[in-house]
């Protein structure tokens, strides 16, 4: 007994101890096997985890997915995708390998039992290598381009290297095809800012084009594109103001701007929008660079939405960064905002149906309706810097740059031609002068109030005008019907693509000249029942247009059967050759004469309730044509022999 | 007699001995080839019908009707003095294909006198005959080109008073081309060449030359509805009775060509069709 509880002590302090012991190894991995979705897709997965605190899977050593998927539409469609590396805490670490297949195999032909097959698709390959969740040392890619078995391109690279997930030290791939290679290689600093000069080398619209840039520190200074066969310049771009605000940070003499901290895309910008000729020189380059960047990264989380679309590149530009008084940041908090009303004002206007089938009833409505339709068209110029502005991206541009832009915009004096009555009448408009030069956001916000005061002046008398008419609500439900019906038959006639020239003198003659005649017409009538009756009326000719289009098919469809029905081949028995005759050519003829004659009638008819007319009678032709094709028809044709008038070959024919 | 019916194998052996000695020595007595001699160039006049009925799918009645002179005794070129033949060809054609056909049936000739004044002929003697042809056509681009193979089994006397009949068999092959001219195929309203060669071959126990006659023939023809018009001038070659001796013969032709369906309305039928 006294031996007994000292050694009861020990068993079960010994307990106890391997207890905790293993407590402590309840952290130890378990494995995963089966079902798993994986950046959006769903395939088979095996790895390792832990969970934490919460029992949350937290993905922690090995790690394998495969995603197949099988399609039969014509021809067999294969799509493999793998990943195999390591997890840490949840995220990517060391080696990884993304292997992706996107095979087509189609047959093309089964001959004495062997079936021939064509194998076309993609293959890629890419060897990565991360640390903490981040892209980190050096990555290859290899891009297979397959078509009838045949490697027709392949994309590759060796010389990709990361630090801390932006590109470093130097990017270079090779495009092959067997007839071409493109190629691209440059300098890359930290932080993955573009450095010194990068060469590439890419298609485009079928010639090769040999593309040199010059960066500093992310800056870039200059660029020149030439065709590689011929060595011409196709075109070059210096960045002058670039260079000269480097040189003044250089000597240490700048003065309102300074190098960003920021890092930017490869868009490089100063001073300049998407449209300007600087911005659109970089964009092939930029374009060719982004295509094997989105390859690289299309399967690393850090660089894709939830749509796996690649949204965020590891290399950079840079950028100035301009100050901004306090009274500037002010502006650049309310412009936007000042700029949307004004915006929202003008589409409000101009989309109302009331406004605009009614705007020819007098000079002013007129008028105030062609100001908001060219004040609409200068706002939409100003969207894409009033964008910036709204980001607050605009402090990494200089508005220098802007102000001959935006000059040419807000004029001084501004001529807006309005039509009246089928006359066009000039109008002008003078605005004070404002200097962007010196003090952009104020110029800028003034300007937007001056034209929102003559908008304004507009606004309270077509506001007065219009509001017995948005009053009175049947007639402002007929508009926007009559608005709609409008819109649906121009689209049915505009459907034709300009090919036809009968559609489109009919669009002209009746949808567009007609319906203004029309339009201008209802403004002027008075009185709601009058009104009433006359949107009827622009109905019926909407309604007409879009029954007489459904059957604009006679003009073609009948010549060509009747075509075929009078003809017969006929066999010669002593040179032993066979041709087309006409039959009964004289009643094919008089068909002819008075097809052509109702034709001609109803592309020159002037008046939308005829249209249908010449429709009936050409129809009712062409009906008794075909009847008469196997009736006994030689006395007739005797007749109209003699015929020499359409009223007589009509009435000859019983019409 | 006795004897001769014993010994009949030896009298017929020595029968045919005889024979053929006599044949033997007889041919070693081959004669010299007569020198050639062309006879000075005659003319004559062939004005022809045609008519092709067509009363079935396949089925054809063809007809040639000829009215035929030539030039008088005392004057070689005016191609019509005297009378020549009057000629009736008839037959059922099957076209198999629009490449292909094959027509049979009579043939009635009348050949006149060579010298109407002359008692001792008759003035015309009757030759019937039984032919058959093969016809096959093909192309050459716009060119038709037709390869008709005819064969005559006649009955034909000299116009002397008291001439035998003797029978003959004729094989003769005929090439055309037929070639627009105004249009880019043949067709309706068509204005065309047809230059032809006939090689007229005849066997027969009485024949002596199997080559009978080479007929060359360049005609311009016009086509127009149902109607074709056909003429030209052939020129023919060939040997006579007489060994060694050659004829030629300048011939203008006139021929009018008409075709008819009888198989009551065509239907109308455009479909692309070969040339």
């Amino acid at each position: 007994m006294v031996f007994w509880l000292p050694m009861k002590k020990f068993y079960v302090f010994t307990l106890l101890l391997f207890s905790s012991t293993h407590l402590s190894f309840g952290q130890s991995k378990k494995v995963y096997e089966g079902n798993y979705i994986y950046l959006g897709k769903s395939g088979e997965a095996s790895f390792e985890f832990i969970l934490n605190s919460d029992f949350e899977q937290i993905k922690d050593g090995r790690f394998y997915f495969q995603f197949e998927d099988r399609k039969d539409n014509g021809k067999s469609e294969f799509f493999k995708r793998s990943y195999s590396g390591f997890f840490s805490a949840d995220s990517r670490e060391g080696d990884w390998e993304i292997e992706e297949e996107n095979l087509f195999v189609k047959i093309s032909d089964i001959i004495d039992l062997k079936v021939n097959t064509s194998l076309s698709g993609i293959q890629t390959k890419i060897l990565a290598s991360y640390k903490a969740g981040l892209p980190e040392g050096s990555w290859t890619f290899q891009k297979r381009l397959i078509e009838d078995g045949q490697v027709n391109q392949s994309i590759q690279s060796d010389r990709i290297f990361f630090k801390k997930g932006k590109l470093a030290n130097r990017l270079e791939f090779r495009i092959s095809n067997g007839k071409s290679v493109q190629f691209a290689k440059g300098e890359v600093q930290d932080e993955g800012v573009m450095s010194g000069e990068w060469t590439l080398v890419y298609l485009s619209e079928d010639r090769l084009v040999n593309e040199v840039r010059n960066y500093e520190n992310g800056f870039l200074l200059g660029l020149v594109k030439r065709d590689l066969k011929t060595g011409e310049i196709l075109d070059e771009a210096v960045f002058f103001d670039t260079i000269e605000k480097l040189n003044l940070i250089r000597q240490g003499s700048q003065a309102g701007f300074r190098i960003a901290d920021e890092y930017f895309g490869l868009e490089y910008a100063d001073g300049f929008l998407s449209s300007d000729s600087l911005a659109q020189i970089q964009k092939d380059g930029n374009d060719f660079l982004k295509s094997f960047l989105g390859d690289l990264l299309a399967h690393d989380p850090n660089f894709i939405d939830q749509n796996g679309n690649v949204i965020f590149y590891p290399i950079h530009t840079r950028r100035m960064v301009y100050e901004l008084s306090r009274s500037d940041q002010k502006m650049v908090e309310e412009m936007p905002h000042r700029y949307e009303q004004l915006k929202d004002l003008f589409e409000k206007q101009l989309n109302d149906p009331a406004f605009r089938l009614n705007r020819f009833q007098n000079d002013s409505l007129a008028l105030a309706y062609r100001f908001f339709e060219v004040q609409n068209k200068k706002l939409e110029k100003l969207k894409e810097l009033v964008e910036l502005i709204k980001t607050k991206q605009i402090q990494y541009y200089d508005l220098n740059g802007f102000a001959g832009f935006v000059s040419a915009i807000f004029v001084e004096k501004e001529e807006v031609l309005v039509k009246v009555d089928e006359k066009e009448k000039a109008f002008s408009f003078q605005y004070p002068k404002r200097d962007f030069e010196t003090d952009f956001y104020s110029a800028f916000q003034l300007s937007l109030e001056d034209i929102r005061a003559k908008a304004d002046q507009f606004l309270a008398y077509s506001g007065k005008t219009l509001t017995v008419l948005r009053e009175n609500e049947e007639l402002l439900g007929l508009s926007k019907s009559l608005d709609l019906k409008r819109m649906e038959v121009l689209e049915l006639y505009e459907d034709s693509s300009g090919e036809n020239a009968l559609v489109e003198a009919l669009k002209e003659r009746f949808l567009v000249q007609q319906m203004e005649l029309e339009e201008m017409t209802l403004a002027k009538i008075e009185g709601f029942e009058k009104k009433k009756v006359y949107y009827q009326r622009i109905e019926l000719l909407l309604d007409s247009m879009k029954e007489i289009y459904g059957q604009l098919g006679i003009w073609t469809n009948q010549e060509e059967e009747l075509d075929r029905i009078y003809l017969e081949e006929i066999f010669n028995p002593f040179t032993y050759t066979k041709y087309n005759q006409r039959v009964k050519p004289r009643l094919f003829e008089s068909y002819e004469l008075l097809f052509s004659h109702y034709l001609t009638s109803f592309s020159e008819e002037t008046d939308y309730t005829n249209l249908k007319v010449w429709i009936s009678k050409a129809e009712k032709l062409g009906e008794r044509i075909r009847k008469l094709r196997n009736e006994d028809t030689r006395k007739l044709e005797k007749s109209l022999n003699k015929a020499k008038t359409i009223s007589k070959l009509e009435s000859l024919l019983g019409l | 007699m006795g004897f001769l019916l014993k010994y009949k194998w030896i009298v017929l052996l020595s029968f045919f001995v005889l024979v053929a000695g006599n044949n033997t020595m007889a041919q070693s007595e081959v004669a010299p080839p007569p020198a050639k001699t062309n006879l000075p160039a005659t003319t004559e006049l062939w004005n022809g019908f045609y008519l092709k009925l067509r009363f079935s799918d396949r089925w054809w009645w063809y007809q040639e009707n000829h009215y035929r002179r030539r030039n008088s005794l005392d004057n070689r070129s005016d191609f019509v003095g005297r009378m020549s033949q009057f000629y009736n060809r008839f037959g059922l054609t099957y076209m198999f294909t629009d490449r292909f056909e094959v027509t049979f049936g009579p043939t009635l000739v009348w050949n006149y006198s060579p010298d109407p004044e002359n008692p001792e002929f008759v003035n015309s003697v009757m030759e019937p005959r039984f032919w058959h042809q093969w016809l096959f056509t093909d192309n050459v681009g716009r060119v038709k080109v037709l390869h008709q193979f005819r064969f005559e089994h006649r009955f034909k006397r000299d116009n002397d008073i008291g001439a035998e009949y003797k029978f003959t068999n004729r094989w003769r092959y005929k090439i055309t081309a037929y070639i627009p001219l105004n249009k880019p195929k043949m067709e309706n309203h068509t204005l065309f060449l047809a230059p032809s060669n006939e090689f007229f071959f005849e066997s027969g126990r009485h024949v002596q030359n199997i080559f009978e006659e080479n007929r060359v023939y360049t005609a311009i023809g016009y086509t127009h509805n149902q109607l074709m018009l056909f003429g030209g001038h052939m020129w023919t070659y060939g040997p006579t009775s007489t060994p060694g001796t050659y004829r030629n013969r300048h011939i203008i032709r006139l021929n009018v060509m008409y075709n008819f369906d009888l198989r009551g309305k065509r239907k109308p039928i455009t479909r692309d069709f070969q040339y």
